[in-house]
Parts: structure tokens; C-alpha cells; sequence
């Protein structure tokens, strides 16, 4: 007969058997419950998808775009408005451009005199609405009579 | 007798193998082992709680649509579903015409689309060298079609400043790109007293979601279950309260339509 020992590894050397086959059940086990599980996903995300979903999402986008151009929305009128306070008597525009690329406004402006023509574009500097104030070559237009200056200004 | 003494050696190299070789490559591998195949399962399981969860914040925000479909109708005409611009033409003439003014011109044109980056890139690994992170496919960034509008009209300067602040409170999203007011010269040289304004403004449109892509799914309204800028409807209602005309389609004519018909 075997001696305790051995009959000891013999039942350990069972059990590591039985251990063995039972992982390799549980494996199999283990392999049919995922795919019963991904089948149920793929179902279940399918209907999501082709569901009330994008009705949803559809909404979200709108609402996010939305509130993006409302942030970046500017007051175009009040730009003119600003414009006009910081007119002085004897100055007259000729144009108003303004472009949001460069987020800036380019006039035209005609002067009885080059003092007013220097008072005008200090004005405008003073418009803390106008962070930057660009004065450009003045020429005397023959027709008017008038000092004509372009200034272009920076706006907030 | 000899063989007995060599059951018990056998047996612990037979243990010592059969754990080594077989069960514990057999519980974890790194591929196919009963661990990975637990976490794989774990993780199929958590995707399965997510799109339930998902599902259900769907049906209360259909719902919420459905409760609020009147309130909401700011946010479909700020960002229309179509172009229409059967509307902006016939809004803009009717403004002009309101501030007394004359249009000169009002042409539509669509500008192209550009390509966007994806909305947020999204790191899925926990790489401490951020140019070797992997970055998982996010959605591209959702952008409205846009439409460029040329408008001019002549009139006196209060009135088109006037034109302008309408235009600004109208419903629908615009945008002046350009705007350009300038003195008028008559024949004889002299300055007239009505002015010229010319305008690019921009408007925009929304075509409705037709179809949902699997990166839709991990956007954020899916797992919040709440609209996000909700306070959007309220800020356009407090600054835009011109409304979008209706068009009503012309009367029919007669056979030919390269007759003028009065």
C-alpha cells in the first residue's frame, strides 16, 4: 500500500486535475456568457442609435452652436453710436467700413483744417471703446475743399 | 518496492507541471485566460449598464422635447433646419422697406464648407509622454451650413442705423461680416444727402440629424441625461424678437413663363 504522504500528492495531484477542468469549463462558460452579452449590446445599441437619440443630439447641437455665436455676437448699431460720441464739429464721415475679420472700423473722414483733422483723431483715442486708433495719409481734396483722413479703429 | 519510491516524486513534478504549464496559463495568459475573459465580460457588462443608462436619459430628454416643444421653437428658428431663403430675402426686403429705405441688391450665396477638427481629442492612454498617447476617434465638431447675403440699400443715416438693429433682432442667427455705409455723389458732383450701406452678413442653418454614428454615442448629453445651455432660448428671446416672415407662395400665372406677366 502507499504511504500517507504519497496518497496526500495523489489526492493534491487530483484535485490540481479537477482544478484544470473546471477552469477550462468556466472558460467556456465564461466565452458563451460574452457573447450572449455582445449580441444583447449590438441589439441594444442598434435600437439607441436608430431611436429617439438623434432627436436629442439634434437638439444638444443646436443648443451648443447657439450659445457659441450668442458669446460672439456684437452690437453693430452701438459701434456706430460710439463712432458718432466721438465726432467733434467740423469733421464729416465720407465711409464707415467695418469688418469683423480684422474687428475693426476704417472712416473715411473730411476736416475743415488739419487742427480739427489732430482733434478728431485725439477724440477717438479717447473712446476707451477703441483700443487702438490708426491714423493714415491725409490728402486735401480738391473738390471740397476739405482735409480728407482715413482712421481706422480697433474696437473691443 | 523501487517503483513506490518514485510515485511520490512523480507525482509532485506532475503537480509542479500541470499548475505551471496548464492552470495558470489557463487563469490569466494575457490574452484568453479566465481572468481576461472575466475583465472582458465585466467590461461588456458595463457597456451594457452605460447604454441602458444612456437609453433611459433618452426617453426623460424626448420627453422634456416633447414638454417644452413651444419654448423650444426659439432655438429651431435662431438655427433653422433648412436654408430658406425664401425668408431671408423676403425679411430683409420688408425691413429695408419699414426702415424707409431703398434696396439696391440682395444676392444669396452659399459659402463651401470647410474641414473642422474633431470637437475634443480624447486620450486613452496614461502615457506620461503625451506625443506618444494614442487618441481615441472622437466625433467631428457639428457646424451649421453657412449662407453669405450681399444686401445694399439707400437711405438716410438714421434709418439704416435703424435697419441694422433690426436686422440684429431678428430671429434667426445673422452675423454682419461687412458693413460698409458711405455718402452718395450725385451727377453733378454734389454730395447727396441719402447714403449708401452695404452689408455681407452671414447666415446660418442646421440640417436635422439624420443618423446617429457610434461616436455619437459617447457624446456627454447621453450620460448627463441634461441639456446643456438650456439658458440659450432665454438669451436669444431677451435680445432677438423679430420674427422670420412666412412666405406665402405668388399667385399662378399663365403658359409661358417667358412672358412678363402683370
Amino acid at each position: 500500500m502507499l504511504g500517507t504522504g504519497t496518497t496526500v500528492l495523489l489526492i493534491v495531484f487530483l484535485l490540481t486535475v479537477l482544478a484544470y477542468l473546471g477552469l477550462l469549463f468556466y472558460g467556456k462558460k465564461l466565452n458563451e456568457e460574452a457573447e450572449g452579452l455582445k449580441t444583447e449590446y449590438a441589439g441594444r445599441l442598434n435600437s439607441f442609435i436608430s431611436g429617439d437619440s438623434k432627436r436629442v443630439l439634434d437638439f444638444q447641437n443646436r443648443l451648443t452652436i447657439s450659445g457659441e455665436l450668442l458669446a460672439k455676437e456684437r452690437n453693430n448699431k452701438g459701434d456706430m453710436e460710439k463712432v458718432e460720441e466721438a465726432m467733434i464739429t467740423g469733421v464729416y464721415l465720407g465711409a464707415y467700413k467695418y469688418d469683423s475679420k480684422t474687428n475693426s472700423i476704417a472712416l473715411d473722414c473730411y476736416a475743415d483744417n488739419y487742427e480739427v483733422v489732430a482733434k478728431q483723431i485725439l477724440s477717438f483715442k479717447k473712446q476707451a471703446y477703441f483700443p487702438a486708433v490708426l491714423a493714415g495719409k491725409t490728402e486735401l481734396d480738391t473738390q471740397s475743399g476739405k482735409v480728407k483722413f482715413p482712421v481706422v479703429l480697433t474696437i473691443k | 518496492m523501487k517503483i513506490k519510491i518514485l510515485v511520490a516524486p512523480s507525482l509532485m513534478i506532475l503537480i509542479i507541471v500541470l499548475i505551471i504549464w496548464f492552470i495558470y496559463p489557463a487563469y490569466t495568459n494575457g490574452i484568453d485566460g479566465i481572468k481576461e475573459k472575466k475583465q472582458q465580460l465585466e467590461k461588456q457588462m458595463g457597456l451594457m449598464e452605460k447604454i441602458d443608462n444612456q437609453s433611459n436619459n433618452v426617453k426623460k430628454l424626448t420627453a422634456n422635447l416633447d414638454a417644452n416643444a413651444l419654448e423650444n421653437k426659439i432655438i429651431f428658428s435662431y438655427i433653422p433646419q433648412k436654408k430658406e431663403e425664401e425668408k431671408i430675402i423676403d425679411s430683409l426686403n420688408l425691413l429695408a422697406r419699414e426702415s424707409s429705405l431703398s434696396t439696391i441688391n440682395i444676392s444669396l450665396s452659399e459659402v463651401a464648407d470647410v474641414a473642422l477638427p474633431a470637437e475634443e481629442s480624447a486620450s486613452i492612454s496614461g502615457s506620461s509622454f503625451p506625443a506618444l498617447e494614442q487618441t481615441a476617434p472622437v466625433a467631428p465638431k457639428v457646424v451649421p451650413k453657412r449662407m453669405e447675403v450681399d444686401f445694399s440699400v439707400v437711405g438716410d443715416y438714421q434709418n439704416i442705423k435703424s435697419l441694422i438693429e433690426k436686422i440684429q433682432k431678428l430671429e434667426r442667427f445673422n452675423k454682419f461680416l461687412t458693413l460698409e455705409v458711405k455718402i452718395l455723389q450725385k451727377d453733378d458732383q454734389s454730395i447727396s444727402e441719402s447714403l449708401r450701406a452695404d452689408m455681407k452678413l452671414e447666415f446660418n442653418y442646421l440640417e436635422e440629424l439624420k443618423m446617429l454614428t457610434e461616436l455619437d454615442v459617447e457624446k456627454a448629453i447621453f450620460s448627463s441625461g441634461i441639456f446643456s445651455d438650456k439658458d440659450v432660448s432665454e438669451k436669444i428671446k431677451s435680445n432677438r424678437s423679430i420674427e422670420i416672415n412666412n412666405v406665402s407662395p405668388g399667385e399662378k400665372r399663365g403658359n409661358n413663363p417667358f412672358v412678363t406677366a402683370n
